[in-house]
């Protein structure tokens, strides 16, 4: 028996800071006190604050130590394990809190967070799956067995679970379009191909959950008449196809996947399929193609999946949240308590991945219904640095930004889709008044133009053309009608492109010209940009009254573009000045200026 | 099929439930524009300019795909479509070279057409534009890939029609382009130069060479023909300038090849201008060829033909006539020999046939194909024994990868894979030599699990008893152990083929091809009669055979025993018939057949032969052969040909004749299907086409024979056909027509045998697999293995085209 | 008894070819198709070795 349980976080974020390296000095730590084998170690998945990791949470003393380092653990095993005593200074500190918080519930981070789909990550090991089932895994699977397939489908349908991946329909319908196609032979399929750039809320369902994937895709198939099921999930993600590898295999092992499934004469197998880098293959009819072997293109609608997909036969594809979300609501009285949590158009929680100028960057899971607003400030803690809070992105590439008018927007399908944006996979890019909302169009765009799979003319040639004169305008040469172009091009990709991709890929670019048409403007015709991001664009110049001399910018400009004596005031030089930012990321007297070319006036503010 | 109601641009119209709005709009007269649609393959939906507004709908449709919905409204002019539409085409002009004014394209582009129409002449993005090299590795076509519009027709084509995939889309993106794996130049490719991307592209991205500089589209004029090479007979454009070919493509859409052609037919016609061509008659002197005016070759000939004929008698004299001229060639060929009182007239490769034809003859009293080649797009199941269609027949490869898409299973028996092995539901890689042993055993299992059509083989068959217990024998177990095939295999693939509710087999005539000669067409008609696939659709047997009128040489009589319509020479009453018509009498006496020239014995009765269009020392042995030896040692030898070959080379005189684009006439493909072809161009210098020369022969020869045209001979040979008697160039001016064709009312016959057999009832005739292993024929060790057309005849017309280097050598080279 | 998926016990007959409908509940509530105070000590067992606190099973 172990005196205690150390969760370690080995997902993406806390892995990217480091916490291999930790885990190893604790390791080492504990073998030289030689008291390994006391203590319980488990590299776990994420507790979604990745801004403080690397972390690790000890149980049962309920202890949440934050922003380690591998020297950080020779005190940790001396204070806490073998003295009992909390280490202060590692405990979570911040600006949102008195005094440095203990556990979960005195961070302000997780105050409104509500973990469903969540709610084994970073609580069990990965690999097992006794710690599954321990925490009511294949219950409600084994209640589905008991249950006629028509009503699983009622039972989701009321539940009002929509689709995670973005599109947002109902699931319940979903599935009883599939079960009512006539037809033996079935498949589930999971959409593990999680493309959105900055997007790891599926990673770490997979990672952390993987089994939740295994049992939402076993009630699918259950509830559609289906006996085989593909998690189609993307080449970039080892550690996830491992775990699941590891999962099928543990499942097979305890007769959860096969014939003659706990003896109800249900047969299941599971197959994974790898992608190939290509965001395009998260598209249903896309991703169909891959698993058949064919060239990832869409293919039209009508037919629908649900009659003619995998193979040609009906099929369900389903988002790795949304299907995590099943046992949840399949379990005995899950439907209803799912329906308590969220809006009446959207039920549930949704899990965002918080990511830009934001204080609190990570995963988080909340209700629907949660404004922008608490969302950016009480679970996100505001804009890093203080600064002003412009806009946030919402769906990635297909998604559009939402302005500081619309903050008190509920986080509910459509609502946003009312406001220009969509949902999405769940990432949100936090803005302040340093990013460019030309660029962060331009970012984008030329994601999906990469990405498009080049089929249609609309996708293939017009995100060309739109990308071409999103950089004219950020290299400042813009013309008057581009704007009108740029209106009129997304429009028509917008109408005529064959898939998701090609249809909403305007989206970064419209909504943007939409909110903030006069930064579009100031970038045309005054060849100005305001947030000192598009470098032909402005410049930086230092307010010679408030400078105070300290030679900090000098010091950190790398093409020595800075003049200036101490206690003098500086100047920069503006032939030799690369506009690298450099110099203003040092300035503690916020004396730089972001300036047009060839002006003197501050309009920093 | 349940229909529905919906509105397009304020008009109704009634359509069965799953057309597309563009479908439904065709019915209705309004034109949608597309590049990507194409009727052979599934809506791609990839160009965009064929979006319709749809009252209600979030976005525009685009036609091509989206189902008509009772009850829509339709809008295919509207404001917001012609947006869209012209969004589209300005998007591909900025990314296309405009270089209209030397483009082969410009006239017939629809890239430039749908740009007038919708008023797009530039674009103003002024962005990147592609530069991607030409892809100008091969002798047949030009790819310049920055006219591309990636439609994907092409891609569709060659996967899914043809099969070659040698193509398919590659990169993404604004880079995304369309070629072969790996970016490889198209000739490393599997690229079978079908020509069915460059006959399909919308804009000029691909160019066949022989196009290039030779005439703009309407320069051209298009004389409707048949193709030359192999027994499908494909139906093809010939392009004329100036009296000049300068191109082929498939003659719109056909009940033969539709839109599609394949290699030869597509490129190999350019023999035609080939300077080896005969432009002159020409009379041997002192062992040199001078050339001489027709007067003069055709007095020699037939001065030395007379004197041949009253020195030895008529039967001195032979004809050997060949299966690659025009019926009315034929035709007059027969009555020539016969008018000079012999029957000594045969075709030589029709030997390689003659077991596949006696076999059919046995068993069901005719031998042709039963059924047509465009019905096998229909079928339920394929059978395809010791053949390679992709090779030897590309048409009838399209069309079984067209069964297989829609749900026909596949079985390929065959010793070595081939092209279509990657297709079939059933492999069987059976023993060299095993075939009859193999489809003896796939009857028994059909037999023992009961699966056979009893009701068939009760009422429309005979010998079934004896059949069946001679079969008995090839147990699975056994015949396992003969083929190499599995017995599980062999179970699985003979319910295959019985289950179906219509299954075709397909070989080939040319059976020493298999090796096992006329005893396994017989064991296949065994296997179709026993599972009642003859007499009805999509069903049957087939064999095609190697030339263009291989069937119609046969037809026309040229044979040593038979007259037109295989009529018996033995028949009083058949002969008499000929007579009157012919004013001359008809000997009874069996004449020599071709095969019977390497009887020393039999043939040197021969001293005089007319060749036509043949070249027996190239086929058989070269010039030091022993058929070069008696050819050379003939008294008089006449080549009529359209090359100097090697055996026009030995003859004393040689008439030049037209090639098959230089007259008017018909070829009967492997189907009984009677086409005509159009002269399209002169002759070169003084060719004549064939039929002439043979009736101006005879004219010298003092038969009073009277043609105006080949219409005149045709129309002759139809009153004495019974099975032609129907057909008339009036008739065939519209459409072609499959005999018997009895009567001038009568449609023609797609499928034989549906209410009784040629014979009456179809005969089981049980073969034994040792027996059958040899060769059907004496002549089987002479003649080598073609897999293809082009091959037989000595290749004289292929070697001569650029698809020469193209072409397999033929087994046994 | 390491994992739930040994047998606690001969009376256990879950296995793949032959599984038992109550399996899943077993795990932890069990043994369902006998009462056996060692049968039930040996899941406790294995939960307690990686259970984080009181609340960390779901019955």
């Amino acid at each position: 028996m172990h005196e205690k349980h150390l969760m370690i976080c080995g997902a993406t974020g806390c892995l990217s800071s480091g916490s291999h390296l930790v885990e190893q000095a604790l390791v080492e730590e504990l073998e030289k006190k030689g008291i390994r084998d006391k203590y319980r170690l488990v590299m776990g998945g994420c507790p979604g604050f990745c801004e403080v990791g690397p972390i690790i949470v000890i149980y049962p003393d309920e202890v949440f130590y934050c922003r380690l380092k591998p020297k950080d653990m020779a005190e940790l095993v001396e204070k806490h394990l073998v003295d009992g005593e909390i280490v202060e200074r590692l405990l979570y500190k911040g600006p949102d809190v008195d005094m440095p918080a203990r556990f979960y519930d005195t961070i302000p981070f997780y105050a409104k967070q509500k973990f469903n789909v969540l709610r084994n990550s970073g609580i069990i090991d990965p690999e097992s799956i006794d710690e599954y089932i321990m925490r009511g895994g294949y219950r409600a699977f084994t209640r589905a067995l008991e249950l006629e397939p028509a009503a699983i489908c009622e039972e989701v349908k009321q539940a009002g679970l929509r689709g995670r991946g973005g599109a947002g329909f109902s699931t319940g319908l979903k599935w009883e379009f599939t079960n009512k196609a006539p037809g033996d032979k079935k498949y589930v399929v999971c959409n593990a191909d999680e493309g959105d750039p900055g997007a790891f809320m599926d990673r770490s369902i997979l990672e952390g959950d993987p089994h939740a994937i295994l049992e939402g895709m076993l009630i699918c198939g259950r509830a559609i008449g289906a006996n085989e099921g593909y998690i189609y999930c993307r080449a970039e993600y080892p550690l996830a196809i491992k775990r699941l590898k590891l999962a099928i295999e543990n499942a097979e092992a305890y007769g959860l996947l096969g014939e003659n499934i706990l003896g109800y004469g249900f047969n299941f197998k599971i197959n994974i399929k790898e992608g190939a880098g290509a965001f395009v293959c998260g598209e249903e009819t896309a991703l169909l193609a891959s698993i058949e072997g064919k060239r990832g293109m869409p293919r039209p609608r009508p037919p629908f999946p649900a009659q003619s997909g995998l193979f040609g036969k009906p099929t369900t594809i389903n988002n790795v949240e949304t299907l995590a979300n099943i046992p949840l609501i399949v379990k005995e009285g899950g439907a209803a308590d799912f329906a308590r949590v969220g809006t009446e158009g959207s039920k549930g929680t949704k899990v965002f991945a918080l990511a830009g100028k934001i204080r609190n960057t990570g995963l988080c899971e909340v209700p629907m219904g949660i404004t922008i607003k608490e969302i950016i400030y009480d679970v996100g803690g505001g804009i890093k640095g203080g600064r002003e809070f412009k806009a946030v992105q919402a769906g990635g590439p297909s998604g559009g930004c939402i302005p500081g008018e619309l903050i008190d927007l509920p986080i509910d399908y459509d609502s946003l889709n009312q406001a220009g944006a969509i949902m999405g996979s769940g990432g949100l890019v936090v803005m302040d008044e340093r990013t460019c909302m030309v660029d962060l169009a331009r970012y984008f765009l030329s994601f999906t133009q990469k990405e498009s799979c080049g089929k249609c003319t609309p996708c293939r040639e017009g995100t060309k053309r739109m990308l071409e004169i999103l950089n004219r305008i950020s290299e400042g040469l813009g013309i008057a009608k581009d704007l009108d172009t740029l209106d009129s091009l997304a429009e028509s990709i917008k109408d005529s492109s064959l898939c998701g991709l090609g249809q909403t890929c305007p989206n970064p670019v419209l909504s943007t010209i939409r909110y903030f048409r006069k930064e579009y403007e100031e970038h045309i015709d005054e060849k100005f940009c305001r947030a000192g991001v598009c470098k032909e664009l402005f410049n930086y110049r230092i307010d010679e009254e408030n400078c105070t001399g300290c030679t900090a910018c000098v010091k950190a400009c790398p093409t020595d573009a800075i003049r200036g004596e101490k206690k003098e005031p500086h100047e920069i030089i503006q032939e030799l000045c690369t506009r690298c930012g450099s110099c203003l990321e040092k300035c503690r007297q916020e004396c730089i200026m972001i300036t047009p070319v060839g002006s003197e006036a501050d309009v920093s503010n | 099929m349940s229909v529905i109601n919906l509105t397009i641009d304020g008009k109704e119209v009634e359509v069965a439930q799953g057309t597309t709005i563009f479908e439904a709009a065709r019915q209705l007269g309004i034109d949608i524009p597309t590049f990507c649609y194409d009727p052979e393959l599934a809506p791609n939906g990839a160009c965009r300019i064929c979006v319709v507004e749809v009252e209600n709908a979030r976005t525009l449709a685009a036609s091509c795909v989206a189902p008509a919905g009772s009850g829509m409204v339709v809008h295919t002019q509207s404001e917001r479509v012609i947006k869209a539409r012209r969004a589209v085409l300005t998007l591909l002009v900025a990314n296309h070279p405009l270089d209209c004014i030397t483009c082969e394209k410009t006239g017939e582009c629809k890239l430039q057409d749908y740009c007038y129409q919708y008023g797009v002449s530039d674009s103003d993005f002024g962005g990147e534009v592609k530069e991607l090299p030409d892809d100008d590795s091969n002798d047949f076509f030009v790819r310049d890939m920055n006219k591309c519009i990636l439609c994907g027709i092409c891609v569709g084509k060659c996967q899914d029609v043809i099969g070659a995939g040698a193509i398919d889309f590659t990169r993404r993106g604004f880079v995304a382009n369309v070629g072969p794996a790996f970016e490889d130049a198209i000739e490393d490719s599997t690229c079978v130069f079908c020509g069915l991307c460059i006959d399909s592209c919308p804009v000029g991205a691909l160019t066949p060479r022989y196009s290039l500089g030779k005439g703009r589209p309407w320069e051209v004029e298009k004389k409707k023909a048949v193709c030359p090479y192999c027994s499908i007979g494909c139906n093809i454009n010939l392009h004329v300038k100036n009296n000049e070919v300068i191109g082929v493509s498939p003659f719109e859409t056909n009940l033969v090849n539709r839109d599609q052609l394949c290699f030869k037919g597509k490129f190999g016609w350019d023999y035609l201008k080939s300077e080896d061509r005969l432009t002159k008659p020409l009379i041997k002197s002192n062992g040199v060829f001078i050339e001489v005016s027709w007067e003069e070759a055709l007095g020699y000939a037939a001065d030395n033909i007379n004197a041949v004929k009253d020195c030895y008698g008529s039967d001195a004299i032979m004809g050997l006539c060949s299966p690659k001229v025009t019926n009315e060639e034929s035709y007059l060929f027969q009555k020539l020999m016969r008018s000079l009182g012999t029957n000594n007239v045969d075709s030589f490769t029709r030997h390689c046939h003659a077991p596949a034809v006696d076999g059919m003859m046995k068993a069901f009293g005719s031998a042709a194909i039963t059924n047509s080649i465009e019905e096998i797009s229909k079928t339920g199941a394929v059978l395809v024994i010791t053949a390679d269609p992709a090779e030897s027949h590309p048409i009838i490869s399209y069309r079984i990868r067209e069964a297989v898409r829609k749900g026909a299973q596949l079985i390929v028996a065959n010793p070595e894979p081939i092209g279509l092995t990657d297709l079939a539901h059933y492999y069987l890689p059976l023993n060299e030599g095993s075939a009859v042993a193999l489809i003896n055993a796939m009857a028994n299992i059909i037999i023992e699990e009961d699966l056979q059509d009893q009701a068939f083989i009760d009422k429309r068959t005979e010998g079934f008893a004896v059949f069946k217990s001679a079969v008995a024998k090839y147990k699975a177990e056994h015949a396992a152990k003969v083929t190499g095939i599995e017995e599980k295999e062999l179970r699985s693939a003979a319910r295959a083929y019985a289950a179906a509710e219509k299954a075709v087999i397909i070989s080939t005539a040319d059976t020493h091809y298999s090796e096992t000669g006329g005893g396994l067409v017989l064991a296949l008609a065994n296997l179709a009669l026993l599972t009642g696939n003859l007499g009805k659709e999509s069903s049957g047997l087939y064999l095609p055979y190697g030339e263009n009128n291989l069937q119609g040489v046969s037809d026309m009589g040229a044979l040593p025993s038979v007259l037109s319509g295989y009529q018996h020479l033995k028949e009083k009453a058949v002969r008499d018939k000929f007579s009157r018509s012919w004013k001359t009498e008809i000997s009874e006496r069996r004449g020599l057949s071709a095969a019977e020239i390497f009887d020393q014995e039999k043939f040197s009765q021969i001293k005089a032969m007319y060749v036509l269009d043949e070249n027996p020392v190239s086929c058989l042995g070269g010039k030091d052969s022993e058929i070069a030896y008696f050819l050379g040692n003939l008294d008089f030898l006449i080549v009529q040909d359209i090359f100097m070959t090697e055996t026009a080379a030995l003859a004393d005189v040689i008439l030049p004749a037209a090639a098959f684009a230089e007259q008017q006439g018909t070829y009967t493909n492997t189907e009984r299907r009677v086409q005509l072809t159009q002269q399209a161009v002169n002759p070169p210098g003084e060719a004549f086409p064939g039929w002439a020369v043979i009736a101006e022969l005879a004219g010298w020869l003092g038969f009073e024979w009277f043609y105006e045209c080949p219409g005149d001979v045709f129309e002759e040979m139809a009153l004495l056909t019974p099975q032609y008697a129907g057909i008339s160039y009036e008739r065939l001016a519209v459409e072609s027509i499959q005999w018997p064709c009895p009567a001038k009312e009568h449609p023609g016959t797609a499928v034989l045998y549906e209410g009784r057999f040629s014979r009456g009832l179809g005969l089981f005739t049980s073969v034994d697999h040792e027996k059958a292993a040899e060769p059907g024929s004496e002549t089987a060790s002479i003649f080598k293995v073609y897999d293809h057309a082009c091959q037989c005849q000595s290749a004289s017309m292929s070697k001569r085209s650029v698809i020469a280097n193209f072409i397999k050598p033929a087994r046994g080279d | 008894m390491d994992k739930f998926i040994d047998r606690c016990c001969e009376k256990c007959s879950h296995a793949k070819d032959n599984p038992c409908k109550d399996f899943i509940s077993c795990c932890v509530e069990g043994p369902i198709c006998h009462k056996n105070e060692i049968c039930t000590g040996k899941r406790k067992a294995i939960i307690e070795k990686v259970a984080l606190n009181e609340q960390f099973t779901i019955c």
